[in-house]
């Protein structure tokens, strides 16, 4: 049985905020955990919830999302009714290309009109979790809530920034939101995630775009908690939003705890991903490896220790690799030295090259840099 | 509709030297390579040879490998014009048998390959390791305006009375075929390769069917008829590796080969990729307490114990203190705290024991035959039992290698 929602991805929100790694591609296209992008803990959840109908919006940037996804049969979306449906910018003379989120959902009021669902489920790409999209949406529908949105309560130690925190009813009913506050431990925050249902979200695009409103959260949940019953369930298993190229490369170095990646990985459904083809991964015999995710495609003759590589990464002999995120195709010399170090695809480090950043400020190379 | 050239790949064998390996597969869809099963190598070669019509013929255990290629996406093959077919005997209106023999296999299969109006079939076997353009087969086969092209390798003229042996003249024509000679005249050895022109295999094909004490065999009966009766047959030398991978030993050493920078075939020729349908897995990971070298480890695996000089397979578990050397370990199996596991084949979901102890040294004496032991699929070794050298353990019995 299908779930009754259909589910739209924003790909592009939060880019601005990590430009360094979003420069040359969408959120959505960023790559995480050895292989993985961003976009794929979306669109899995929304599989294994079985949502028959997924909508994927890209502004700009968007080349390398638009090779990832394909068809939409890794993630069993490539159906000849319904299934994965991208929509890239639709600039139509009198309106040009969409500003913002109630324009884009404007832009596909067709497809969302159309849609034979009463729920729709709406998602960014910055936040990583698998869930189980039926639970909120029962949570949605036994409340009565016009608007449910995704919450998460902070766990002791979590502290961030630009966070938008809420206050709740005894009932779970959002009663006050604040918007880019610094967030602690126990404090409900948002994930970017919510359910609504399908007629009430075309009144409510109709409505903002009648009023030129512009943003989803602060013209129009904020401003009508009140005349809307805006409810919050909250997911309490492992969550993790990246909005910062700090987060992302803490985010990224968590799930090397084998029981993160239990829950993140498995827990309510495997993570799909386009599938790559390498050759499984051959160490040397001075290889020397601790602690580390290493996926196919790499060729280790050096060491290698609480680590992240994506595929097809070279460790040449003598090369030491710690703390560090090399994505992939990264090249590491002879006698090279890396520590806290983000590289993008296709870096390379020549031979007895040595970068040190810190845990703070782990040290970002460029796509296709040659050091 | 028409197709230039399709191939038809023999996947019915039994594969019975493999024992317990192939007690439930057929001998394609075994294991090789981290990732890989032996199919892929020639399902990949079609298709970077721009061959896109394939028909598997399979008959012995052949749920696993349709499972397994499904509908050919991995390699490519779901096209809506030919792509990959399964062909398992089937019932006609005049008779219904098994095939007797791969040449019988094409036989009963000839409406398929007519259906594609094909010019030439390429014949190709599923139980070798090996990176090859057919498509250059083709040319040369076309070229030298042939009616039938085998694929030869040179071997080792001590080992030639092991395999079918092609004599030829200077420019490759071939003017006798030997099969298994005491005292061969060549080293070339046929790879089990054929490229035939349609028209001209048809024909021989029919008139074998009409010979009653045939095997119907292609190395038996069609290859010595056509020689006889003065068509153009051609050897096509192939240079590079090659490797039957048809017994126990066969199937470890290949794979022992792919931790040696040289002879490794998957490294070789990096453009030329070998497809596989596997699963979507995290990458592998590699505790503290973990020891690599000189190993291959694919994805979904976990490994905190000693790893050397061995194959590892999707989402094995290799717990703290175990160690796993000069072995091949297949997807699934789980490997307790100091087990220990040497010279072996483990297959598909087992699951060994703390402490035990499977399979034994190599002998120190370099000429004697390392002693291989097999763990057939979802045996569970207990703690502290050991298996000795030469072993075949399967869930319900255990026999010596012979």
């Amino acid at each position: 049985m299908n779930l009754n929602a259909i589910g739209i991805i924003f790909s592009n929100m939060h880019d601005e905020e990590m430009h360094e790694i979003t420069g040359s591609r969408t959120m959505g296209a960023l790559p995480f955990g050895g292989k993985y992008r961003l976009v794929d803990f979306a669109l899995s959840n929304m599989r294994n919830s079985s949502v028959a109908s997924v909508g994927i919006v890209a502004k700009s940037n968007y080349q390398s999302l638009l090779e990832h996804l394909g068809s939409g049969k890794e993630w069993d979306l490539a159906r000849k009714r319904e299934g994965l449906f991208l929509f890239p910018p639709y600039g139509r003379s009198s309106a040009g290309i969409y500003k913002n989120k109630i324009e884009a959902l404007n832009g596909i009021m067709t497809y969302i009109d159309r849609s034979r669902y009463d729920y729709v489920i709406i998602t960014d790409c910055d936040t990583i979790c698998n869930m189980d999209w039926e639970e909120p949406l029962s949570f949605h529908i036994t409340q009565g809530a016009d608007i449910t949105v995704i919450s998460y309560k902070l766990k002791a130690e979590e502290e961030r920034k630009k966070e938008t925190v809420y206050s709740l009813s005894p009932e779970g009913l959002v009663t006050d939101m604040k918007i880019s506050q610094t967030a602690k431990e126990s404090d409900i925050i948002g994930t970017n995630m919510w359910i609504t249902g399908k007629q009430f979200l075309v009144s409510m695009i109709q409505e903002a775009m009648a009023y030129s409103l512009t943003d989803i959260e602060k013209d129009i949940f904020q401003k009508n908690l009140c005349r809307y019953k805006i409810a919050a369930w909250e997911y309490n298993g492992f969550l993790r939003k990246i909005n910062s190229l700090n987060d992302y490369f803490k985010a990224n170095m968590d799930i090397l705890e084998p029981e993160a990646r239990k829950v993140l990985f498995y827990n309510h459904g495997p993570v799909y991903t386009k599938v790559m083809d390498e050759i499984p991964v051959r160490y040397g015999h001075k290889a020397k490896v601790s602690h580390s995710l290493i996926a196919d495609g790499c060729l280790i003759e050096g060491q290698v220790e609480n680590s992240i590589l994506f595929s097809a990464v070279t460790v040449e002999k003598g090369a030491v690799v710690k703390d560090s995120i090399l994505m992939k195709g990264t090249y590491v010399g002879e006698n090279a030295i890396l520590q806290y170090v983000l590289s993008d695809k296709a870096v390379t480090f020549s031979n007895g090259r040595m970068l040190v950043g810190c845990e703070q400020q782990p040290i970002y190379v460029n796509k296709g840099s040659k050091l | 509709m028409q197709k230039e050239c399709i191939a038809m790949l023999l996947a019915g064998g039994e594969g019975s030297r493999l024992g317990v390996l192939t007690k439930n597969r057929a001998k394609p869809a075994v294991y090789f390579g981290g990732k890989y099963r032996i199919i892929d190598f020639t399902l990949s070669n079609c298709v970077n040879s721009r061959i896109d019509t394939v028909g598997v013929l399979t008959q012995y255990q052949p749920h696993e490998l349709n499972d397994y290629i499904g509908n050919g996406q991995s390699w490519d093959l779901d096209r809506a014009n030919g792509g990959i077919h399964i062909l398992p005997p089937y019932q006609r209106r005049e008779a219904s048998d098994w095939y007797t023999g791969t040449a019988n296999a094409i036989a009963q299969n000839i409406p398929f390959i007519d259906r594609y109006k094909a010019e030439y079939v390429l014949i190709l076997s599923g139980d070798h390791i090996y990176k090859m353009n057919y498509y250059r087969m083709l040319e040369y086969h076309k070229e030298k305006g042939a009616d039938c092209t085998i694929a030869v390798i040179e071997v080792d003229i001590k080992e030639a009375s092991r395999f079918g042996i092609m004599n030829t003249k200077e420019d490759n024509q071939i003017y006798e075929f030997e099969e298994k000679p005491k005292e061969p005249k060549s080293n070339k050895a046929s790879m089990g390769i054929y490229i035939f022109c349609w028209d001209k295999l048809k024909h021989y094909l029919e008139l074998d069917e009409k010979c009653d004490n045939s095997a119907n065999d292609f190395g038996k009966n069609i290859i010595p008829a056509m020689l006889a009766a003065g068509e153009k047959m051609y050897a096509y030398p192939f240079y590079g590796y090659w490797k039957d991978v048809g017994t126990v030993e066969s199937l470890w050493e290949a794979q022992m080969d792919l931790l040696n920078q040289k002879e490794n075939i998957l490294t070789s020729d990096m453009h030329w990729t070998i497809y596989a349908n596997s699963p979507v897995r995290l990458p592998h990971y590699i505790s503290s307490k973990a020891k690599v070298d000189n190993c291959i480890i694919t994805e979904g695996c976990s490994i905190s114990g000693n790893i050397s000089s061995s194959v590892i397979f999707q989402g094995v578990t290799v717990e703290e203190g175990a160690s796993v050397s000069n072995s091949i370990i297949l997807p699934g199996a789980y490997i307790k705290k100091q087990a220990k596991i040497q010279n072996a084949i483990v297959d598909e979901n087992t699951v060994i024991g703390e402490m035990s102890c499977i399979g034994e040294a190599a002998p120190e004496n370099t000429e004697k035959s390392i002693p291989l032991t097999v763990i057939g699929r979802n045996v569970h070794i207990q703690d502290s039992e050991a298996v000795e050298g030469n072993m075949m353990v399967d869930v319900d019995h255990r026999e010596v290698i012979s």
